[in-house]
């Protein structure tokens, strides 16, 4: 089967500065896959690649077959690649209704935005309650919601969070955890970002560790969590922790 | 040291702090938790005098700071970080830390020369040594928290408040970040700690104070907090409770 | 090491050149070189604040105030030729003083526009006070103590010289942490125990001193002034042409700007001038060719070059147009 997403020996970065050394990765229809590894590791910038923020300097995007390298970001989204960024950036002076009209921009999504509209609302009844408010004056955990409903409307078929636990109490990261997982069962794929490394685990199927800008390992859930990799920099089982992942330390399923 | 008494804080008739009084004491790593929206960050501006208090009062080490423009209650010796990091973006991380050397309490004494000596030990102790010379706007977020802590160090705080620098770090920088605290806390400087990710409240501070809509909801000693019933149920959330003792 | 020396040298020359044209030039040579220090000052002077994250729309009204400051005093008090240009450097530095304290805390655009109605509200006031300033006819300077056309040649050289070396020690000072930290976040400055408004009142005093400095001289060197001459909204748009031309935010970019925003004017007025408007519209377009090819100045571009010949900065490697984030 064709994956949804796939990324081959993608090389990217800013400026003069190489980011994803090589990056080859994939997902298929209705997976959850995250993507783990260290600060400046590099998951942000493969995030920014894939939702097209970031031109690749070589190496194939392919989504749905096809290779998007050169689709710039406003028209990705109208092929159902829609991101929610890093730190949330909902517009602060709009009110959520409108936060989540903007999201709703593209064309294929403004054809179905009545029933775009009922789901988020119907995901998210706390977005629904606050719906004349502005968003600026919410809370981080229901600005977090906005953001994942905002990217909803644009009809994903693939949705890219970035870091949606960054910042929430621990309450609330369950409560966004068990969104996410409805949102799943919806039957679109997701690819997430995320430090809370435990958080992650509980929810994805499959992950991918980034280290220095290439893959360091991956595999099912249950093959990382046994990973002594992951156990060392993620989850801290074992108390050394300081050790950064380097890519010659990865042994289990290494690329 | 730092004394909050009847401090209460409203935004247009809406109440973001009601009625909160607490003490630090020196020598104290005290840990404030609450919800997303709960009033923490509020109240650090309020300390720091970046808003003015509705009533109350907030004094440091025995006078009042309450209605002092923010740079003069740096100057008394209180340092902050900001959870949405501020960094200078355009200078290089270390002239970040630089500032902080310069425009400090001791600064005006400081040369130039003697501020770039200053600025190592911080963003060795916060670990940014290797990426000193980048412009404070490229860093990932993680390092932007890290930079955060390392301006506010070069102030030579005696207290220091910090606002969620964990946000945005992998276990692994956590449990570096975390001896790194230890340490400026054995060194003599007083903490005071707004985090999210709790077992670094739990194994870092003595006391912690729970807000909750803007008031107290509890305080006590980290395992006290942790197993408070009322506590679980508004701020850490069941599953997670049970996971937290591992 | 050598491209240190480098640009010493070309420093060093430049500036002698601007000392040295009034003695030896040619009276074309004189008169490039005196309008070409004139906008070095302006455009020097603009760049300091804009540096400390104060973009001045009004940057004519230091150099109007400077230009009466200076005939008011020669032809009042009968005051001599360096000792009216203190008067502009003081009546500057109040007036940059004032418009710190009456802006506070505004910022970006708020402080823009204050600027650009202080300069306005300027221009009405030597209107409606004939008595003082001349009003809308203008004034002329009474020519008993004019020193001759080569000392005000070489005032406005050594003006030119002195604004760059104040500049060049405001940015080997810890001013330079002070104006980066404001431009960047002046919220969080203050928390590392930074009193924005002492820096903002240096800033704008020093930068409207030497703006007003440069309106005295020229005054001296036309020897007439009236309201629409002296807080003309050209001067404003040109001292910030200049350094963003040249290179926003650096030391040798506004004096770089000013050379060539001189020069391209000179050459499109000498070249076209005869085609009704053409030399403004081929002026203005090259100005935004600019803007558009050399985003980082004219200065950016010459050290883009050089990286480039010399290889280094990962040259080998082919980097796309548009990997800066969006």
């Amino acid at each position: 089967m064709t994956p949804l997403l796939e990324l081959s020996n993608v090389r990217a970065g800013y400026g003069h500065s190489l980011v994803l050394q090589d990056i080859s990765m994939s997902l298929q229809e209705g997976e959850i896959v995250c993507l783990l590894g260290a600060n400046g590791a590099g998951k942000t910038t493969t995030t920014r690649v894939i939702s097209g923020l970031l031109s690749t300097w070589s190496g194939e995007v392919r989504f749905a077959g096809e290779n998007i390298a050169a689709v710039p970001a406003h028209r990705r989204v109208d092929l159902g690649i829609c991101l929610a960024p890093e730190g949330r950036q909902v517009f602060p002076n709009f009110t959520v209704h409108q936060n989540l009209l903007i999201g709703s921009y593209s064309k294929t999504a403004r054809r179905r935005r009545a029933e775009k509209f009922d789901q988020v609302y119907s995901l998210f009844p706390r977005l629904a309650e606050r719906r004349a408010q502005k968003a600026g004056l919410m809370s981080g955990g229901e600005q977090q919601m906005l953001a994942i409903g905002r990217a909803l409307m644009g009809c994903p078929r693939l949705l890219i969070l970035d870091e949606p636990s960054l910042g929430l109490a621990p309450k609330i990261i369950i409560d966004v955890y068990a969104t996410i997982a409805a949102i799943a069962k919806l039957g679109l794929s997701i690819l997430f970002v995320e430090q809370n490394v435990q958080a992650a685990l509980t929810i994805a199927h499959r992950g991918y560790v980034i280290a220095n800008g290439r893959i360091a390992a991956s595999g099912t859930t249950a093959e990382l969590q046994s990973t002594p990799l992951v156990q060392e920099a993620f989850l801290g089982t074992k108390t050394a922790g300081t050790d950064r992942a380097a890519p010659g330390s990865a042994r289990v399923s290494a690329h | 040291m730092l004394k909050i008494t009847n401090v209460a804080k409203s935004f247009g008739g809406i109440k973001a702090i009601s009625d909160v009084s607490f003490e630090v004491r020196p020598g104290q790593f005290f840990g404030i938790i609450g919800a997303n929206g709960a009033g923490k960050t509020t109240l650090l501006n309020l300390i720091t005098g970046y808003a003015p208090l509705s009533s109350g009062t907030i004094e440091f080490e025995g006078e009042p700071i309450h209605g002092l423009p923010p740079y003069r209650i740096a100057h008394r010796g209180i340092g902050r970080t900001f959870q949405i990091t501020q960094p200078f973006a355009e200078m290089s991380v270390r002239d970040n830390v630089v500032t902080g050397a310069l425009f400090s309490r001791n600064g005006a004494r400081r040369s130039l020369k003697e501020a770039r000596a200053m600025s190592e030990e911080p963003l060795r102790l916060v670990g940014l040594t290797d990426q000193a010379d980048v412009p404070a706007g490229a860093l990932t977020l993680g390092g932007k928290k890290k930079l955060e802590l390392a301006r506010v160090l070069a102030t030579e705080p005696k207290l220091i408040l910090l606002d969620e620098v964990m946000g945005g770090l992998t276990w692994g920088e956590i449990e570096d970040l975390m001896s790194t605290l230890r340490r400026i806390h054995a060194a003599g400087a007083t903490i005071v700690m707004i985090e999210h990710v709790v077992h670094v409240i739990v194994d870092l501070c003595d006391h912690v104070f729970v807000l909750n809509f803007g008031r107290e909801l509890f305080r006590g000693t980290p395992q006290d907090v942790v197993t408070h019933p009322e506590v679980i149920e508004a701020y850490l959330g069941k599953p997670l409770a049970a996971g937290a003792d591992a | 090491m050598n491209m240190r020396f480098a640009s010493v040298s070309i420093w060093v020359v430049g500036l002698l050149f601007a000392l040295l044209t009034p003695v030896f030039g040619s009276p074309t040579m004189v008169d490039i070189t005196f309008r070409t220090c004139s906008l070095v000052v302006l455009a020097v002077s603009w760049n300091l604040m804009a540096s400390a994250g104060l973009i001045s729309l009004g940057h004519s009204a230091f150099f109007g105030l400077g230009g009466y400051a200076a005939i008011l005093a020669a032809n009042s008090a009968g005051t001599p030729f360096w000792l009216s240009l203190l008067g502009s450097l003081v009546a500057g530095a109040i007036l940059g003083l004032g418009l710190a304290l009456i802006t506070g805390k505004m910022r970006g655009i708020y402080f823009a526009i204050t600027t650009l109605a202080v300069s306005e509200g300027l221009r009405v006031i030597a209107v409606m006070l004939p008595d003082l300033t001349g009003g809308a006819k203008g004034a002329y300077l009474i020519p008993d103590n004019f020193p001759g056309a080569f000392t005000v040649n070489l005032a406005m050289g050594i003006a030119a010289v002195g604004t760059c070396l104040i500049a060049w020690a405001i940015s080997r000072s810890r001013y330079h942490f002070a104006f980066r930290a404001m431009r960047a976040n002046e919220g969080a400055s203050q928390m590392l125990g930074l009193y924005p408004l002492k820096y903002r009142a240096a800033i704008t005093a020093i930068s409207g001193s030497l703006a007003s400095l440069a309106g005295g001289v020229e005054v001296w060197h036309g020897g007439y002034i009236d309201p629409a001459l002296a807080f003309d909204l050209h001067i404003t748009i040109t001292s910030q042409i200049a350094p963003i031309l040249g290179g926003i935010y650096t030391l040798s970019g506004p004096v770089l700007g000013a050379v060539a925003t001189t020069l391209i004017g000179d050459a499109t007025r000498i070249g076209l001038g005869h085609i009704e408007g053409a030399s403004l519209l081929v002026f203005g377009l090259i100005l935004v060719g600019c803007v558009l090819y050399l985003p980082q100045g004219i200065r950016g571009g010459i050290v883009q070059f050089l990286d480039w010949r010399s290889g280094r900065g990962g040259a080998s490697m082919p980097v796309p147009a548009d990997t800066r984030p969006r």
